[in-house]
C-alpha cells in the first residue's frame, strides 16, 4: 500500500542525520523539493563536518556547537556552506598520490569535457581503503600530450583538489620514500587546476596553468582572496 | 503512596490513558507542563496533536525503556537498523509505515529524544541503498521538479559521486 508520507521539516531532518552524506547528496536529495531542501540544510552538514572532523582528528571529545565555537572564524554562512566544506575536507584530508596508472584505468569523465588535455588527468575517485585510486584518463585529441604523461607515468601526484583547484604534481620518486610523505617527493613540475567561475558552464568552467614556482603554490593555498586575483582571467 | 502518582493524557480523539507520573516523564513535553506546578492528584494532559493509537505506542515505550534506557543509535546509521537495537526495540517497530510516521510526529511533539532517534532511524533503515524512483514509491512522493532543476542538482553533486 502507498502511503503518502506526510513529515514536516524539522522530521524530515531528524531522519537524515542517520544517513551518509552520500546518500543525502545523491539519492535522498533528487527525491522531491521538500526532501532537496531539507537535505542541504546546513544544520545536517555542519554535524557531518563536525563527524568528518572529529574523526580524523583529535576533537571527538567535544559536541558539534562547542567545537563550531572554537574553529569558526566565519560567520556569514551561506546555503550549502557546510555541504561545500564537508566535500572540500573531504578530499582535502584524503592525500592523493597516484602512481603506475596504466591504460588499464577506468576512465569515466567527470569534470569536464574541456580541450585542455591535462584537466582530463584529474582523479575521479577514492577507493574507500585509500590503496589505489582511479585516474580519468581520456584518450583524445592530443596524443603528444597523453605520452609526455605516460613518460611520468610513476610520477604523477595530485596533492590537493576541492572545490576551487587542484594541483597536479609531476615528481621523482626514490624507493625509499613513503607514499604516504609527499614532502620525501622531488617536484618536477606542478600543473594547477582551478575553478575559476561557478557561473560559468562546467565545460569553461576549469582552467589551467603551468607553475614552476612552489611560492606560488603556496601562496595559492594560503587565501582565497589572493588566489582569486591572481587567477581571475 | 507518592510513587505511584499518575497522570491522564487524553488524545486528540478524545480517548484517555492513565500513565504512572514516573513514565510519561520520558516526554520532555508533559515533563515541563507538570513542572509548571501542578498540583492536582491525577492531572489531566491534553495532548491535541497525537491521535490514540500512536499515544499508545508512545506510552508503550515509555513503560518499557523508562526503566531500560535506550542505546544511543550512531549517526550515520552504519548497516541496519535491525543490527543496532535492542530485541524489544525490534518488535516495537513491527508496525506499519504509516504509524511509523505518526509516531514520529508523536514522538518530535512530545519531545522523546530515544524514540524520536529510533523510529527515525528506522525510516533512515528504509531509505538507505534505495534510488530516488524507489523511495518516491516507497513513501508515495511526487517528483515535483523540473528537468532543469533535476539537471541543475546532478550538477550540484557531481562532486561527491559514489566509488
Amino acid at each position: 500500500m502507498i502511503r503518502r508520507l506526510l513529515l514536516d521539516d524539522l522530521s524530515l531532518m531528524q531522519i537524515f542525520f542517520f544517513l551518509s552524506p552520500e546518500e543525502l547528496s545523491l539519492r535522498v536529495g533528487q527525491v522531491c523539493k521538500q526532501w532537496y531542501n531539507v537535505a542541504i540544510r546546513n544544520d545536517i552538514w555542519r554535524f557531518m563536518c563536525y563527524k568528518c572532523i572529529s574523526v580524523s582528528g583529535k576533537n571527538s571529545k567535544i559536541g558539534v556547537d562547542e567545537f563550531f565555537d572554537r574553529n569558526s572564524i566565519d560567520t556569514s554562512i551561506s546555503e550549502q556552506f557546510f555541504k561545500k566544506a564537508y566535500y572540500d575536507k573531504k578530499l582535502k584530508t584524503n592525500l592523493l598520490i597516484i602512481r603506475n596508472f596504466d591504460s588499464r584505468v577506468t576512465v569515466k569523465s567527470m569534470y569536464l569535457e574541456n580541450d585542455v588535455s591535462l584537466l582530463k588527468y584529474i582523479p575521479l575517485t577514492q577507493s574507500k581503503e585509500k590503496k589505489s585510486i582511479n585516474f580519468t584518463v581520456k584518450y583524445g585529441e592530443k596524443p603528444e600530450f597523453i605520452d609526455e604523461i605516460i613518460r611520468h607515468r610513476d610520477l604523477i601526484c595530485v596533492s590537493e583538489h576541492n572545490h576551487n583547484y587542484v594541483v597536479v604534481n609531476l615528481c621523482e620518486v626514490s624507493p625509499k620514500q613513503s607514499r604516504k610523505n609527499l614532502t620525501g617527493f622531488k617536484i618536477l613540475c606542478k600543473y594547477v587546476m582551478k575553478l575559476s567561475h561557478e557561473a560559468l558552464s562546467k565545460s569553461k568552467r576549469w582552467e589551467y596553468k603551468l607553475i614552476e614556482s612552489s611560492i606560488f603554490i603556496q601562496s595559492l593555498m594560503k587565501g582565497q582572496k589572493k588566489k582569486q586575483s591572481c587567477y581571475d582571467y | 503512596m507518592s510513587e505511584t502518582k499518575q497522570v491522564e493524557l487524553t488524545s486528540k480523539d478524545k480517548v484517555s490513558f492513565k500513565v504512572d507520573r514516573d513514565v510519561i516523564l520520558m516526554s520532555g513535553l508533559v515533563k515541563d507542563m507538570l513542572e509548571e506546578g501542578d498540583e492536582d492528584e491525577t492531572p489531566i494532559i491534553p495532548i491535541p496533536n497525537v491521535d490514540s493509537k500512536p499515544l499508545q505506542k508512545v506510552i508503550e515505550y515509555c513503560q518499557y525503556h523508562h526503566k531500560e534506557p535506550a542505546q544511543e543509535i550512531e549517526k550515520p546509521l552504519k548497516g541496519k537498523i535491525e543490527d543496532v537495537i535492542c530485541d524489544w526495540d525490534k518488535k516495537f517497530l513491527e508496525i506499519d509505515q504509516s504509524l511509523l510516521i505518526e509516531l514520529i510526529m508523536a514522538a518530535n511533539y512530545l519531545n522523546i529524544k530515544d524514540l524520536l532517534d529510533l523510529t527515525c532511524a528506522k525510516v533512515a533503515s528504509m531509505i538507505k541503498g534505495k534510488s530516488p524512483e524507489q523511495i518516491r514509491e516507497m513513501f508515495g512522493i511526487e517528483n515535483d521538479f523540473t528537468p532543469e532543476e533535476e539537471a541543475k542538482i546532478r550538477e550540484e553533486n557531481k562532486w561527491c559521486e559514489e566509488a
